[in-house]
């Protein structure tokens, strides 16, 4: 229990998106006006939410099994390790995907974009990751598409990703993104980060030793949540 | 070698994170303990607009002040609901 009283590290500047990056238009209002207030970090904080884990059922691991048929694209293995930033593994962390079908398009009331729907692809999975901080699913690439931002913007091609592990503060939404995608340098929510190891990391790395013959291609992306400090705050009653 | 921790990216238009088996605007059953309680309120965006799709997610502790999976006491559970 004492090493749920220990704080989270600050976030290193430059490794996070800047809440205002005038390119990615939504940021423009969606951005705070005034100086952040950096509050206390308290138990409810430190300790939870804690999740359920029974929730996670058979296919929830494999996008390509989920309906009657198989799903149209080039099917990928996915596969990594969530560490913190203590190099420790983080296990039991639940990790849930979402993404687009091979022709870029969601299965989603809100995507009219002009793709097909693929009626055997849903686009979204759950898992755990195991002692190790391991993960690993199967999917197919999902597709670039395009979205409203300037004129002729499309979204690299990318695999949506949420983690909850120890604690809220841990909690991470970001996106998986596909090595050599030419699209990634005109992508403002990609290059709303300004560290360029920081957004490198986002990329997924081509993975032959993961790639199962004749049947799908293997990605390595390893994520890394906030890590503790060794100092335990005060246990105040 | 350890790195920081990864960075985040928009949860996008067509988010659909998967945690819908806990939607629910209950958070606790009628034989919970304690004071119950509704809390209501309205999410706008910047230009004032109601935001009709938005996902909240709260967690809180129960009326003895525990958080299911730490108890600061280590005397019990915490109470279902």
């Amino acid at each position: 229990m004492l090493e749920l009283r220990k704080p989270f590290l600050p976030v290193q500047p430059g490794t996070q998106p800047d809440y205002l990056h005038p390119p990615y238009v939504s940021t423009i209002l969606r951005s705070p006006s005034q100086p952040l207030i950096v509050v206390p970090q308290t138990l409810s904080e430190l300790s939870g939410p804690v999740f359920g884990h029974a929730a996670i059922e058979k296919f929830d691991n494999d996008l390509t099994h989920q309906h009657s048929g198989e799903p149209m694209g080039e099917r990928i293995i996915v596969h990594g390790r969530v560490l913190d930033e203590n190099d420790r593994p983080v296990p039991g962390a639940l990790v849930e995907v979402w993404q687009a079908n091979a022709a870029g398009r969601y299965m989603h009331k809100t995507d009219q974009h002009a793709a097909p729907l693929d009626p055997n692809f849903s686009g979204a999975g759950r898992f755990l990751t195991d002692d190790e901080g391991y993960y690993r699913f199967t999917s197919i690439k999902p597709g670039a598409y395009p979205w409203g931002n300037h004129p002729n913007a499309w979204r690299p091609a990318h695999i949506h990703f949420s983690l909850f592990g120890a604690g809220l503060l841990t909690r991470l939404v970001t996106q998986m993104y596909f090595p050599g995608d030419p699209l990634l340098p005109y992508d403002p929510i990609y290059n709303c980060i300004s560290d360029e190891q920081a957004k490198q990391r986002m990329i997924s790395k081509f993975d032959l030793d993961a790639t199962i013959p004749d049947t799908a291609l293997g990605y390595r992306y390893d994520i890394i949540l906030r890590g503790r400090n060794a100092t335990p705050m005060e246990n105040r009653k | 070698m350890s790195y920081p921790a990864t960075a985040s990216q928009t949860v996008g238009p067509y988010f659909r994170i998967g945690l819908s088996y806990l939607d629910s605007p209950a958070l606790c059953t009628n034989a919970a303990p304690g004071e119950h309680i509704t809390i209501s309120g309205q999410v706008f965006d910047a230009d004032g607009t109601p935001v009709t799709d938005g996902q909240l997610e709260l967690w809180q502790a129960d009326d003895q002040g525990r958080f299911a999976g730490y108890d600061p006491t280590e005397r019990g559970a915490v109470s279902p609901g």
